[in-house]
């Protein structure tokens, strides 16, 4: 780039704090997504995604409440 | 047992992976319908908070980069953490798409083009009324995008997409593997002016074109 401006050219192997902000925003953004029960963890409780984004509660009440099973896998995203 | 996964590719590459991966999982891989999809098996007594951290992301990261380096990968996102017999029956149930994806995708990356202007500012901060900011932000806003375009047509892109992004526009090429000199050469010539900060990343997985347009 022909450029005055500070440029930065980053390649996905170069763990330096900025390409660590893109290493993250793809592992976390980017990707196939499966529909149905995502278990993630916060602060030590594991919590679950209902449908990915309807309800986010803890594994315990999640399941003390759901009468259904979960819902089946969905198509890749 | 659950399982993390890592990314899906064809079955047919002999393929060498890392003995340990996200928290010091073994990584191995699990061959359904022509597909093969690498996972970590997690023990029951480890804990789901040790998985989310930026450390075990950055592993999870190395896992994916190691196979992305051999061969074209469709990963997960992580952390995806799914029973063993759900994930065999999402790959079940899914092949052809996941088959019929690689296969377009094959020898294929995605290489990104960060544009932006800094810090967006405020009418207060500039000093201007809000329809001159409005405005200034408008022409900013023309300029990225001309700026992409430049982008678009100085390399061989084989396709192209862009979304605006907090800062600017983001743009996806997608290029032959062998193309990735020659496209950072080619965006590298690319006039930009002394306001706009741009960055180009990667080779990435081509995540952004797993579906087709």
């Amino acid at each position: 780039m022909s450029n005055t401006s500070q440029d930065i050219a980053l390649t996905s192997d170069a763990f330096d704090e900025v390409s660590l902000l893109d290493i993250l925003d793809h592992v976390l953004n980017s990707g196939v997504i499966i529909h149905g029960n995502l278990v993630i963890s916060l602060a030590g409780v594991d919590l679950v995604y209902v449908g990915l984004d309807v309800i986010l509660s803890s594994v315990e009440t999640a399941f003390r409440h759901m009468s259904t099973k979960p819902p089946p896998p969905g198509k890749p995203r | 047992m659950p399982v993390l996964a890592y990314c899906v590719t064809t079955a047919e590459v002999a393929l060498k992976v890392a003995q340990t991966g996200v928290a010091g999982m073994t990584v191995e891989s699990v061959d359904e319908s022509g597909l093969r999809c690498f996972v970590s098996r997690r023990e029951s007594e480890l804990p789901m908070s040790s998985l989310a951290t930026r450390e075990e992301a950055l592993a999870f990261h190395s896992v994916l980069q190691e196979l992305f380096r051999q061969t074209t990968i469709i990963p997960f996102r992580f952390p995806t953490l799914l029973a063993d017999e759900a994930l065999s029956a999402h790959l079940r149930e899914h092949a052809g798409q996941y088959r019929d994806t690689l296969a377009r995708l094959k020898n294929m990356v995605q290489m990104e083009i960060h544009l932006g202007f800094g810090v967006a500012e405020s009418p207060e901060s500039l000093n201007v009324s809000g329809t001159q900011y409005l405005r200034r932000r408008q022409g900013q806003r023309r300029e990225l995008e001309e700026l992409a375009e430049r982008f678009r047509e100085a390399g061989a892109i084989r396709s192209w997409r862009k979304r605006d992004s907090a800062r600017g526009v983001r743009c996806f090429a997608l290029v032959q593997r062998e193309g990735i000199a020659d496209f950072q050469r080619q965006a590298a010539g690319v006039t930009v002016g002394s306001e706009i900060g741009v960055r180009v990343t990667g080779p990435w997985p081509p995540t952004e074109f797993l579906k087709e347009k």
